[in-house]
């Protein structure tokens, strides 16, 4: 007997749980949360991006590729003027939803492996602990904490990743809590298909197969829960064992409440199926030089997610600290990009120069720019119950190191696109001096309806530069 | 574990997911105390183990299972599909990474109800899982392949009310069909299915929980119906039984694919895609042969193991695996795709002198004799090198007529770095100086002779060598190469951190390595004889 997936169908529609009377769009549920009674800001989306190997900006004898030329506003006729030799120039034509913001640090300087130990500050604003390419975070990331206030009790936030993952380092962005982290999916198809998994491949409406498929489900689910509960209350398990079960018992609840959160606008955003059936044949998006396909598949489903109010909270982690793809720039296949990042042809500091590294980084730097500004085209066609995505939400550009030689992590590269109720000083480009990162997350959660002073371990308040 | 003298480590490692969750969810992580214990040749253990008695498949387990509980053909195939998990511990298989998040649910969900769409819509397939007038006794015999134990009267009862609402659920038409494609859906996603689930008192395991732990580390699937009838038949209640029953185990080809995954996972063999080499110095090579390295190397493993080698035969073999692609590298000649084995001379000893490790750990042009250094230290002394802090400046561009080793001796040789350097890092990897970036042999370095000599200090002494044919026979005496090797395998086969309830273990199997050349298979069988693998302690606290 031969198996395989069902394809993707181009008719699918959601039906929220094929029960639309308890079918509730999550900015229904909100406003009786506690934590939007103290702030005028609505709840919105939030959208972390983590790029791998620092950008080419001034530093010792290396050229600014980067930054925009003068701080201030940004339009797009300013934009363009840089265009051509800073990669941020290229995101010029929605300069007006654009806060790019220099000079943030991370909380503890370079010691050791400086990939794991950026990554693992990166969505904490804490110092990482442990060593080499073991070291984790010491807190939870900011994308645990909004989705813990923004989604329905027990939600998680929505982890991505594209790249390889050659069994270094892999996925370290999004924890749970101190030392979880938690998994990223790399397959696009995995990620529509969790989110339309309540797809009727029929005629698009609510069906009485939905009412079916709710009710076996739930006959199923409290079977299992019954077996879950029995094995709990067995004495010779440990604490942990308890605890690992009640985790069990939670994702039960979590993903039927997103059943019931899936909300039918969604299905009015389409993104290009046939790109995601195809980096999904023959495991695809596994392979060296998709990194960046896979990143716009997986911008546009983060974008559909939050139009459905899937989830609200959401990150994307492309490339690992040691990231061996090697890009295709004008017909040419480049070095390893890791070795690029480095100068040289090695995973470890020290190697054979690669001629024109810089410059090829910088033409790096401007393929991945490309990339957001394909989330920034996208999701300008997204609309949620609150009005346009961009207006009501956010997706943050950075990279886990600041510069590939260094692995410094000071002064990373921060771009924020979209700009949540009108809270953020968007158009700008704006200079701090070493300002850590907890600052930046508890303006930006602020912004999104979750007022924070004191996430991470960077130092308290809000970056009033930052907002409008 | 590290290895305690070298570089800078060698105290209580934090490891990764130390503490206890958001919430009083401690899941994902140990939340076990760090033990600290010496072996043999001074390598410390400073694990985390949990020692959980829920313990779930793995992707791979589930696929397999459910090809073997529903009497497939083949797995589903849809496991590959599952979100992968991350990282935890040294090995895949770590009962930190194990467990179901939201997004594996809704995977788990969603599997199960088409594999029991698929079984229930194909009459033979459902046929062979028991006749179309028993339902209580196809519930009955498929659950205990499941489950790996009979179902309780509860259990069953539970089932069969399920099944009975099959046909309002589907009304296909074929209420015994929708019935068994409800009870299957829910068959897969239970936690009796989904973990190894271990309740027997404090001791020895049950006979069915001893087969169940056997059979998922041997052959990766649930146990058969012979494994189980011998379990039940007593044969698993005693050291001598239980060897007999997996003396004839540890000969299976799953067994032989159960220490492929151990060695790929311990030396980073999936590491070798990344591998890049300069056309202009290697106009022979090109991407392709990466995945040829990993498959020699996947050979070169599975033969040690099915062969009845021990440790040393790692360092010391001198058989490789080649195809017409690779042969030359070794200047040998060869035809076709196809890998065929070869004995190479005595200046080639071991998996450290062949092309895959020697490739990985170049560089463009040049031999990478820091990082060839790194991964002897860290993967088979279980050293644990920490980077130094701060910016670490690049080698420089080489000076005419300056030899590879004088340049990284240059650069690395004096201050801070060489504490590091000098002592531990490269001498091992100057010892491969006789292999290029590519792993053919080498024999002149601008213009005069390769130094491979040197002096290598290793946690239980110093060595000197005059290059890697003497130096590998001195590691392969080394008893903290023995005792990380053997660490490394009690890791993987109980999937969990060691701790100080595995020191009388690991101290017998070390010996047994390094004083008799013990075979991997026979250490296997010593393990999975001792009590560490046999028993389950009183639940934590």
């Amino acid at each position: 007997m031969n198996y395989s997936k069902t394809a993707v169908n181009r008719r699918a529609f959601l039906y929220a749980a094929g029960t639309a009377g308890v079918a509730l769009p999550f900015l229904e549920g909100m406003p009786s949360r506690s934590a939007f009674a103290q702030t005028t800001q609505k709840p919105g989306f939030a959208f972390f991006i983590c790029t791998a190997g620092g950008v080419v900006q001034k530093w010792s004898s290396e050229p600014e590729r980067f930054w925009p030329t003068t701080a201030g506003p940004l339009t797009t006729a300013s934009m363009n003027e840089f265009a051509a030799e800073r990669c941020t120039g290229l995101l010029a034509d929605h300069a007006e939803r654009l806060l790019i913001v220099q000079g943030i640090d991370y909380p503890a300087g370079l010691s050791g492996c400086g990939h794991a130990q950026g990554l693992a500050q990166c969505l904490t604003a804490r110092p990482s602990t442990g060593s080499n390419n073991s070291a984790t975070s010491t807190g939870p990331s900011i994308d645990t904490v909004l989705a813990d206030a923004l989604n329905p009790e027990g939600v998680g936030p929505l982890a991505v990743y594209s790249g390889m993952k050659l069994g270094f380092i892999n996925e370290k962005l999004s924890f749970s809590a101190a030392g979880q982290v938690r998994s990223a999916e790399s397959n696009p198809y995995n990620v529509y298909q969790r989110l339309t998994g309540l797809l009727d491949p029929g005629t698009g409406e609510p069906t009485p197969v939905g009412d079916q498929l709710a009710a076996r489900r739930n006959s199923v689910n409290d079977l299992v829960r019954d077996q879950i509960n029995d094995l709990k209350a067995n004495s010779k398990l440990s604490v942990a064992d308890r605890d690992r079960l009640d985790l069990h018992f939670t994702s039960i609840r979590d993903v039927e409440n997103n059943m019931q959160a899936l909300a039918l606008s969604c299905s009015e955003n389409s993104v290009d199926l046939s790109a995601i059936e195809a980096m999904n044949s023959g495991q695809a998006f596994k392979q060296n030089g998709v990194i960046e396909d896979v990143a716009r598949l997986h911008m546009d489903l983060v974008g559909l997610t939050f139009a459905c109010n899937a989830n609200r909270v959401a990150t994307l982690q492309v490339g690992d600290g040691t990231d061996a793809t090697r890009y295709t720039v004008d017909g040419e296949l480049f070095e390893n990009f890791h070795h690029i990042s480095h100068r040289v042809a090695s995973d470890g500091p020290s190697g054979t120069a690669i001629p024109n590294a810089v410059e090829r980084h910088a033409a790096i730097d401007r393929i991945r720019m490309e990339t957001f500004k394909h989330l920034l085209d996208r999701w300008a066609e997204f609309d949620t119950p609150d009005g346009p995505l961009l207006d009501v939400g956010f997706a943050m550009w950075t990279s886990h190191i600041s510069v590939g030689p260094s692995h410094s992590q000071e002064n990373l590269p921060i771009i924020i696109a979209g700009n949540p109720g009108g809270y953020l000083k968007s158009g700008n480009y704006i200079q701090v001096d070493h300002v850590k990162n907890s600052l930046l997350y508890n303006t930006l959660a602020t912004a999104v309806g979750v007022p924070t002073e004191d996430f991470g371990s960077g130092g308290t308040g809000l970056l009033a530069e930052m907002i409008g | 574990m590290d290895s305690a003298p070298v570089g800078s480590g060698g105290g209580s490692g934090t490891g990764t997911g130390g503490g206890s969750g958001v919430g009083g969810s401690a899941v994902g992580t140990g939340g076990g105390a760090t033990q600290v214990v010496t072996l043999p040749g001074g390598l410390q253990l400073n694990g985390q183990p949990t020692y959980y008695r829920v313990l779930r498949l793995s992707h791979v387990q589930w696929e397999n299972s459910v090809r073997d509980v529903l009497q497939l053909p083949a797995g589903p195939g849809l496991s590959g599909g599952f979100i992968a998990d991350a990282l935890a511990g040294k090995f895949s298989n770590n009962e930190r990474a194990l467990y179901v998040s939201d997004t594996l649910w809704s995977d788990y969900q969603r599997a199960a109800e088409e594999v029991a769409e698929l079984v229930t819509t194909d009459a033979s397939a459902l046929a062979k899982l028991g006749d179309s007038d028993d339902a209580t006794g196809l519930i009955e015999a498929v659950g205990e392949r499941a489950f790996r134990r009979a179902l309780t009267t509860d259990e069953v009862a539970d089932y069969s009310a399920l099944w009975d609402q099959g046909a309002t659920f589907y009304a296909s038409g074929d209420d015994f069909a929708d019935g068994a494609r409800v009870f299957i859906e829910a068959l897969l996603q239970s936690p009796n299915f989904l973990y190894r689930v271990e309740l027997s008192e404090p001791g020895r395991l049950s006979g069915a929980e001893l087969a169940t732990k056997i059979s998922y580390l041997l052959r990766d699937t649930t146990p058969n119906e012979a494994l189980l009838a011998q379990a039940a038949a007593g044969d698993l209640d005693t050291d001598e039984g239980l060897a007999e029953v997996v003396s004839e185990m540890l000969d299976e080809d799953g067994a032989v694919l159960a220490m492929e995954k151990f060695h790929r996972e311990l030396f980073g063999l999936d590491r070798y895609g990344s591998i890049a080499k300069s056309k202009t110095t290697f106009p022979e090579y090109d991407e392709s042969l990466n995945q040829v390295f990993l498959d020699a190397d996947v050979k070169f493993f599975s033969r040690v193991y099915a062969e009845d080698f021990g440790f040393r035969e790692i360092l010391l073999s001198d058989v490789a695996f080649v195809n017409a692609a690779t042969a030359g590298f070794y200047d040998l000649d060869a035809q076709g795709t196809a890998l065929t084995q070869v004995t190479l001379d005595g200046s080639r000893p071991g998996f450290l002198t062949r092309l895959g490790f020697l490739a990985y750990n170049g560089l463009l042009s040049e031999p990478d004799p820091i990082h060839r250094g790194v991964d002897i230290n860290n993967r088979l002394l279980c050293a644990r090198l920490e980077p130094p802090a701060g910016e670490i400046p690049p080698l420089p561009t080489p000076i005419a007529g300056q030899s590879n080793r004088e340049r990284v001796e240059a650069h690395t040789g004096e201050g801070f770095c060489a504490n590091c350097h000098a002592a531990f890092i490269n001498p091992p990897g100057f010892s491969l100086e006789g292999f290029d970036a590519i792993g053919r042999v080498r024999t002149m370095d601008a213009d005069r002779p390769v130094d491979t000599t040197g002096t290598f200090t290793m946690a239980d002494g110093s060595v000197t060598f005059q290059s890697i044919t003497d130096l590998a026979p001195q590691l392969a005496d080394s008893a903290v190469a023995h005792s990380c090797y053997v660490a490394n395998l009690t890791e993987f086969a109980l999937a969990r951190d060691l701790g100080s309830s595995d020191v009388t273990l690991l101290t017998e199997l070390q010996n047994q390595s390094q004083s008799t050349d013990a075979s991997v298979k026979a250490m296997l069988l010593a393990m999975l004889q001792s009590p560490d693998f046999t028993n389950v302690s009183a639940a934590q606290p």
